[in-house]
Order: C-alpha cells, then structure tokens, then sequence
C-alpha cells in the first residue's frame, strides 16, 4: 500500500454483537486491519438506531448494519436522511424464524392454523412476534412468513421490536410467541428446548443480503485509502470465516465477551447449521432494488423514481471490485 | 407536556429530571429500562420520551405506536430541520429524544436542550473522576517507584523524580507508566514475580 499519508490515525467501526458481526471480528482480531497498514477501533453499540446515528453523526466512520436500514437511512425513514453507501455484504442467512414450543403445538391442533390460534387469544394478549428493527431482512421474513400463514401483521398478530440478545431470552420467558432473528439466538431458543424453527432467510430469501459494510458517502470520498485498506482486510477476512478449518476458531473468537459472551459450542452448531456465509462480498443494484422491493411491499416506503434512484447509488459494487482485483490472494 | 426519561444510569437520570423540573408545565417520569414503562405507557401517555444511546432500547422505540385504539401514533425521532447539527450534537451527547408524531418542535426544544446539558455535564464529571482517579494512582507509582530508586541508587528525593522524569521524556510516556514499569521490574529481579 503506496500512497501519501492521508490516513485518520484511528478508523472507528461500530457492530451488533451477532454471528454475522464475524467478518469484522476476524479482520480485527486475526490482524488483516493491521496488516493492511489499518488502525481500527472495533466497538459494540446497543442498538441499530446508535449505529445509524453514529454513522450519519460522523462519530464512528464505518459500520456493520442492516442492508435495509441503509437503504431506509438513504430515504430518510425514520431518522434524517444520510447518504450512506454499502460498499460490502457482510453476509447471506442466519435470520430465522423461531416459534415457541407452546405456539408451534397449538398451530398444530388448530385446523385453523395461525390465524385461528390469534383470533382464540383473549383481548389485549395477542399472539406476540418479535423482530430485530423496521428495517430488516428479519422483518421482510416475518411479513412473508404470516401472509403464507393468511395472517396480517398488526392485525392478527402483534410485532414488536426487541434487541437480538434478548430475543432468546423473552421466548424462553414466554413474553414473545416468536421471533425473528439473526444467529445465533434462534439456535440458543431451540436448544433451550423452548422453540421450534418455522421458517429461514436461507430457504425464503436465498438471495438477499442480510447485513453490510456501511460508510457515509462523503467519508468514502475523502478517504479512498482507507476504504480500500478495509474492504481488503475484511475481504481476506470472509474467506478466512468461511473456511472449514477455522471454525473452531472462529467459534472461540466470538463465543468470547468482546463479542457475544456465548457458549463456544452454541456458536459452532450455529455456524454449522444456519446457513450463514460470509463470502457473499459484492453487493450489486440488483440486491439493493430487491431492498426497495421489500419496503415498498411492507409499505415502508411508497414506489417513486427518487427511491429507485436511491436504491441504484446504495451498493457500491464499483468499490469492492477494486479492493477485489488489487488484492492477492495467494 | 408528558416527558419520560429512559436511562440505565439512575444518577444521570435524576440529573435529567431535575433539570427539566424548571420548565413548566411539565409531567416528568423517569424509568431504568423501558420495559419497565410499558404496563403504564398508556396510561401515563408521554409526548416526549428521552432515552440514552446507552439503553438497549432504542430500537424498540423506533417501532413503537401510542397505544390508542382510536388513534395509533407513531413514535418518530425528534429532528429540528430548523437547527442543522442539533441531532448530532445531541447523539454526540449521547442523548436521543422521541416525540409522538406531530408534536410541535418549539415545546421539544427546551427539553432536549436541558437533557443535552445534563447528559454532558455527567460525561464531563464521569470524564473528570476518572482523570482524579488516573492521578492518585500515577502519584502512588511515582512515590513508590522513588522510593526504590532513593533505596537503591541511594539518591535524595529530588534526583530520584527528575530520573523518573527523564525516564518518561526519553520514553515519550506518561510518568506514572515508567513509574509502575520500572516497580514491576524490580519486583522481578527481587524474585517477588514469575
């Protein structure tokens, strides 16, 4: 890496602490930021909305996040409009559906189905699902989940939004009928013996990017340098996560407090069995028109020229091509 | 006008709130997490809820509707377009405010002001506490890292901190760093380590 020293001293990333957090994790911890000449501070936020204002706010530089809630960000929904790009996926499956042990048995003797079981609830405890943000691929698979099941969201059932950690927990606790969730925390409700898995982003969403690597816009163009140091850090970092061998490593990387202070062997049977891979890198217009698609279809957003336009300029393909092509992958 | 204060930190919470008691008329409530407000977040109604960017519950905010069957409002994130920067000040203070949807922006101000000076008035004393923390203990290692070198090189108290000094200088580190490196050295070549 030529090139004049134009580089902030420290670049700044936020993440979510879930399964999918890896490429980040891996191109921090196996050293790729460093040996790309990077010096990064790799941070947990509380929430989506924290690394969506912190991004736009320009208080941390890069971030992983939620393809959608790039895009919602790009439209202004929700928050003041940001000019965020998404130059990287981070990774495709892991969001599941999981329902309570309890809810999948009495689906199962309702002939009804779903739709009956909600409406045999008395007033004021509806059946109650849970999901990651507005703005997810976890939402979009739950939308599509209840309208095969002939059930309306907000109507028939309830949906709330909780925090993935504590997802697991409150369908354990039988205050969430089910949820929708990025790994590992399905698995963890499973194998707590408390739910059944409905319904995965793998088999019904195969080709949509769950999460990405977002900038601001701005900050892309004053720092080409070190956008492309990271795109080519976390690159190697995706090819190491998904191989084979690394898995028990991986596993203990994350399994650790820094990231999700879960058991290692629960991750291992995450990474094993929810279908999630992380070298899934270039993100094209088409993914990002399949975003738009999705909220207009949730009506989050309503068709217009202007959020085509928006959806077209949000991946950054170009981007990742080039931190592609210069890197060598010996 | 309601206001709830969510915040996991309850003295920086009841800095909030008695700040906002100066601003009339107000109705303030303040819980740890905001699952704790929902049994009564219908019946006490707030117009404006004030949540740290450190509760794990902001995005359960960003989806939220006032319950009321008639008219279900959406709970949308306060911007005031009329002062460009505000909001991130405001995340840079580590503060978020939440308005029921068509609340007029000139009565939210004056709240979020007064939460935004609060919440940086704690991170300046947090900031300062740390800081007078940091410096006892530096001032601990420096005494005893004297105290070794007026033992064994024999040197006056003095002559023993200015070496220090140099040490540090030379390093280009903070004088209480080569203080415990060299304590911690010592130690091992006494034997009372590894």
């Amino acid at each position: 890496m030529s090139g004049p020293i134009s580089r902030p001293s420290v670049v700044r990333l936020g993440f979510i602490p879930l399964l999918d957090c890896a490429v980040l994790a891996v191109a921090h911890a196996q050293g790729f930021f460093i040996e790309e000449g990077l010096s990064v501070e790799l941070r947990p936020e509380p929430s989506w909305a924290n690394i969506r204002d912190k991004l736009s706010a320009g208080l941390i530089d890069g971030a992983h996040a939620l393809a959608p809630l790039v895009l919602a960000s790009r439209l202004g929904l929700g928050a003041p409009a940001a000019d965020l790009i998404a130059p990287m996926a981070l990774n495709r499956g892991g969001a599941a559906i999981t329902l309570s042990t309890a809810l999948q048995a009495a689906i199962a003797g309702a002939p009804g189905g779903l739709k009956a079981v909600a409406a045999a609830r008395p007033v004021g405890q509806p059946v109650t699902f849970g999901v990651v943000f507005p703005f997810s691929l976890h939402s979009h698979l739950l939308r599509h989940w209840l309208k095969g099941q002939g059930v309306e969201a907000g109507q028939d059932v309830r949906v709330i939004v909780a925090p993935p950690p504590q997802m697991a927990a409150r369908l354990i606790a039988g205050e969430l009928d089910g949820i929708s969730v990025g790994a590992p925390w399905n698995r963890a409700a499973i194998e707590a013996g408390a739910g059944v898995e409905a319904a995965t982003a793998a088999q019904t969403l195969p080709r949509a990017i769950d999460k990405v690597f977002a900038v601001r816009s701005d900050w892309a163009q004053a720092n080409p340098q070190v956008l492309h140091a990271l795109l080519r850090a976390m690159i190697r970092a995706a090819r190491w996560a998904d191989a084979p061998d690394h898995r028990q490593a991986l596993a203990a990387l994350l399994a650790g407090p820094a990231y999700l202070g879960q058991p290692q062997a629960l991750i291992i049977r995450a990474l094993e069995l929810d279908g999630v891979s992380f070298t899934v890198g270039k993100a094209d217009w088409h993914s990002a028109q399949r975003l738009l698609t999705e909220m207009i279809d949730a009506h989050q957003v309503v068709a217009s020229d202007a959020a085509t336009r928006s959806a077209d300029a949000m991946m950054r393909p170009d981007l990742y091509a080039q931190a592609y092509a210069n890197l060598d992958m010996a | 006008m309601r206001v709830l204060v969510v915040d996991p930190d309850p003295t920086r919470a009841a800095l909030v709130v008695a700040g906002l008691g100066d601003i009339d008329p107000l109705e303030v409530r303040s819980v740890l997490t905001f699952d704790e407000a929902q049994g009564d977040f219908a019946g006490f109604a707030p117009d404006v809820i004030i949540i740290a960017c450190d509760s794990p519950d902001r995005d359960t905010l960003e989806n939220l509707r006032v319950a009321n069957v008639h008219n279900p409002r959406p709970v949308v994130m306060f911007v005031d377009r009329s002062t460009p920067g505000l909001a991130e000040a405001a995340i840079g203070a580590g503060v978020a405010a939440y308005v029921v949807d068509g609340l007029a922006p000139k009565r939210v101000r004056p709240v979020l002001d007064v939460a935004m000076s609060r919440f940086e008035v704690m991170q300046q004393l947090r900031a300062d506490l740390a800081k007078a923390q940091a410096d006892l203990a530096a001032r601990k290692s420096i005494d005893r890292a004297k105290g070794l070198l007026m033992r064994e090189r024999k040197l006056d108290e003095e002559t023993a901190y200015n070496l220090l000094r140099k040490l540090a200088m030379d390093s280009g580190r903070p004088i209480g760093a080569v203080a415990d490196d060299l304590v911690a050295y010592a130690e091992v070549l006494k034997g009372k380590r590894i």
